[in-house]
């Protein structure tokens, strides 16, 4: 693999000429006090692939998913780097299958050698899901300068510090650069929860039982979802484990603001973390199936993982006036309007801190933001050369160039409100008024904890099941731990035999 | 016939003795037949064959698929006799070859029946094309047909409603209790039309002079199909029974399809586990020596049942 050659931090005016003179970069100032790294020169000519997943902009020979916005800010950027290099064309492609992120489609075409360059995944498939050497770690690259920032020492420094320590490897890589945040609520109706005579969002647990016992008094459906484990669990988990153990999971995951994987696994071990020691683990399910008791159970039993085509769901009800509220992320309204819907949309906060008071592990803890975070669109790796038969170490250097280049604070910002669902997240970046809502929340001091559902992606799988299962009233909750208990223990059990993790 | 003399050049002819003229001939021959075999051959040796092989190599390895496979001898075997979910799915798969196979034989039997015992040879035709035609229909399009009728607002829940049952409605597939029972009465009324295909010829391939023979003797309807139809068609019946245990024990799409294996692992069986843990999970190794577990309780079945049939038939 080659290395990126470190560039001289001293002042280069003849870089900044350079861009100047290029009309790509009006932001760039010359800045006395700043030691400006020279513009990379690149000796490869040619297409560098790039797979930009919701960001990929609306081009003729992009077949985009039906009702994607058309977007072009990404190409603007792509054409601003051309310009910049001469011979370097980025290319735009959107493939399909693995848009629908299936394993199966990355993993031939990885290795078929026939990836993009620049790669789209959630931070927990390149962690946790895809196997290694896919792509490239690039945590040696992020304490070198970002040439295009100017002033810029290290390529994290324009990161979110938060961003980064949650989208960290449990062996300490990063395999992406992520540039926006998603955060969810519930989003309602307006209009009908009017009609139920419901004035003001609740803001305990127990006032939005009642306000779904209102809506369905008024035979408005309170609400439709298929009920995520993974949402959920980092919802009340957040919460319920409490400020020591999830700081103590903190350390274990070698991360100032994540529960890893490995923190999880060490969790365990040590029985901080035990479903059959710590009744926390699964004691907030029974409050979940409450909820649901009044949510339509026809979109509740949907299989999770293995949605029939074209089966309704509580997005689609909600935007066809049929449900009065959900549980969703960000992209929510944006979406919601593209699909006609004209009635007003509010949302509020999930009630992490007025959970009832019969329920004994609750704490103060707000965890309504735990929920989303870097796992939104802008995830971006590189391929290595085994996955992608293309990338020479010319290449490389002038792949980590574009992606440096388009993750540039500005491009960013410019990139991710074209879409207009998330939050950019870089340094010194600004939301859309609309989106400010979803903005990285300052106020949040713990990391989320996904409860094992991103151990394993066999976990994954098991324990979205068998949540829905427990929730839709299917089994028991005596079963439902005793199954989670088993999936559990098999997960970490797979996870030290596949990691070899050193337990302290 | 071979000729004597075989022409060396224009102008030359030389004496060949026989023995060494047919040698040589055949040795051609068998060349030209052998280059002629050859493509199908690399064909079944590299799709079928290679494969079958790699897989059972790879049984002993630990591989994700893209990083190069590490030997670990045994431990996959160990691994499966231990997992719950595997040997669960093992029940689910004997439940469904009990129930399945009676309904896989015993439905297409009896309309083959009823379409031969028509008089009318155009009724005849009629009938089984009616049957025949659903066969244009992709396996795919079938089950998610099905999957359609089994939803909480699907065909079925509808019909029991109006039947005056709406008590007994539920979310099928969702409900861990029914989902496999649903999987494996998928397909009502149960008559596949190969396997009718497959009675029916073998119905017409009975002797005319046997049947005229019965009806002469007085024989009755039911008579007739106990004592002539039904041992006439057992080789059809051998057929289908091997064809069923191993359509049964090789059945991906079904689950994949219309549960995912799910609710929980309720309607996971031991081919769609090799299928989840080998594409989903990255666990080629442990996939493939549940293919090949699969394979060996396929090929044993097969054996005992063509064996036994054999001698009773």
């Amino acid at each position: 693999m080659g290395a990126i050659r470190r560039t001289a931090l001293a002042s280069t005016t003849v870089g900044l000429a350079l861009i100047m003179s290029l009309g790509g970069w009006t932001a760039v100032r010359p800045a006395a006090q700043h030691h400006t790294p020279r513009i990379p020169k690149l000796t490869f000519k040619g297409t560098i692939t790039t797979y930009a997943q919701a960001y990929t902009p609306a081009l003729p020979g992009i077949k985009l998913l039906p009702g994607s916005p058309k977007l072009m800010a990404f190409e603007n950027v792509a054409k601003q780097f051309e310009k910049m290099y001469p011979g370097i064309h980025i290319k735009f492609v959107y493939p399909a299958a693995m848009n629908s992120n299936d394993v199966q489609a990355v993993e031939v075409d990885a290795a078929g050698g026939k990836l993009p360059d620049v790669v789209w995944g959630q931070y927990i498939d390149f962690n946790s899901v895809w196997p290694r050497g896919i792509v490239v770690n690039l945590k040696p690259y992020l304490n070198q300068p970002n040439p295009y920032v100017p002033g810029n020492k290290a390529w994290k420094d324009t990161m979110s510090a938060r961003v980064l320590g949650q989208i960290s490897a449990p062996n300490g890589a990063i395999y992406e650069v992520d540039g926006d945040w998603v955060g969810t609520a519930f989003y309602y109706n307006k209009n009908l929860f009017a009609k139920a005579g419901i004035t003001a969002p609740p803001k305990t647990w127990a006032a939005l039982l009642a306000d779904c016992k209102k809506l369905q008094a008024h035979h408005i459906q309170p609400g439709a979802d298929i009920p995520y484990y993974s949402w959920w669990s980092r919802l009340f988990l957040g919460n319920n484990l409490g400020a020591k153990t999830i700081h103590q999971l903190e350390v274990w995951s070698k991360s100032k603001y994540a529960v890893t994987a490995l923190g999880e696994v060490i969790g365990y071990e040590k029985g901080l973390l035990n479903p059959a020691k710590n009744p926390r683990l699964t004691a907030w399910w029974p409050l979940v199936k409450q909820l649901y008791h009044y949510w339509d159970p026809n979109v509740t039993d949907i299989p999770v993982l293995n949605q029939p085509t074209g089966e309704q769901n509580g997005q689609k009800l909600f935007a066809a006036h049929k449900v009065a509220m959900v549980y969703q992320g960000s992209w929510l309204p944006n979406e919601t309007s593209l699909a006609g819907a004209k009635f007003p949309i509010g949302s509020f906060a999930f009630p992490a801190g007025a959970l009832p008071k019969s329920f004994r592990y609750g704490t103060k803890i707000n965890s309504a933001a735990d929920v989303g975070g870097p796992s939104a669109a802008f995830q971006y790796a590189i391929a290595t050369p085994r996955a992608d038969r293309t990338m020479t170490p010319a290449k490389f250097k002038a792949v980590l160039a574009w992606v440096r280049f388009f993750t540039a604070p500005k491009n960013d910002q410019t990139i991710v409100n074209n879409l207009g669902e998330f939050v950019p997240t870089m340094q010194g970046t600004k939301p859309l008024p609309s989106e400010r809502g979803s903005a990285l929340p300052k106020g949040a001091k713990y990391a989320s904890v996904f409860g094992f559902s991103d151990v394993t992606a066999e976990a994954h799988t098991r324990i979205f099941n068998l949540f829905q299962e427990y929730v839709s009233g299917h089994i028991s909750f005596a079963a439902a731990k005793q199954q989670y208990d088993s999936i559990v223990q098999q997960a970490v059990h797979q996870y030290i035999v596949t990691n070899h993790p050193h337990i302290p | 016939m071979l000729a004597d003399r075989v022409s060396v050049s224009p102008s030359t002819e030389v004496a060949v003795p026989r023995a060494e003229l047919r040698r040589k001939t055949t040795w051609r021959t068998r060349l030209i037949a052998y280059a002629f075999l050859a493509p199908t051959f690399i064909f079944i040796l590299s799709f079928s064959y290679y494969p079958a092989v790699r897989a059972l190599i790879g049984a002993f390895t630990s591989w994700d698929g893209f990083n190069p496979p590490t030997w670990i001898g045994f431990a996959n075997f160990t691994q499966a006799f231990h997992d719950p979910v595997f040997l669960q799915s093992i029940g689910h798969v004997a439940l469904w070859t009990v129930v399945g196979i009676p309904l896989a034989l015993v439905p297409p039997f009896i309309v083959a029946e009823l379409v031969f015992q028509l008089r009318s040879l155009r009724a005849q035709y009629l009938y089984r094309t009616l049957f025949i035609i659903s066969m244009v229909l992709p396996t795919v399009v079938g089950i998610l047909i099905w999957q359609y009728i089994y939803e909480p607002t699907g065909l079925l829940n509808a019909v029991l409603k109006l039947i005056g049952l709406g008590f007994i409605h539920h979310a099928w597939l969702a409900n861990p209790s029914y989902a496999l029972w649903a999987v494996i009465l998928m397909g009502f009324p149960w008559v596949a039309p190969f396997n009718l295909l497959i009675y029916y010829a073998g119905l017409q391939a009975i002797p005319g002079e046997l049947l005229d023979a019965a009806a002469v003797d007085g024989t009755s309807r039911w008579g007739r199909i106990l004592k002539i139809d039904l041992p006439l068609v057992m080789s059809q019946v051998k057929l289908l029974l091997v064809l069923s245990i191993v359509g049964v024990s090789q059945n991906l799409l079904t689950p994949m399809l219309m549960t995912g294996g799910g609710p929980g692992t309720s309607t996971t069986t031991p081919v769609f586990y090799m299928y989840e843990t080998a594409i989903n999970y990255d666990q080629y190794g442990y996939g493939m020596a549940i293919a090949f577990m699969v394979f060996v309780v396929v090929m044993v079945l097969a054996l005992l049942n063509m064996r036994y049939f054999q001698s009773e038939a």
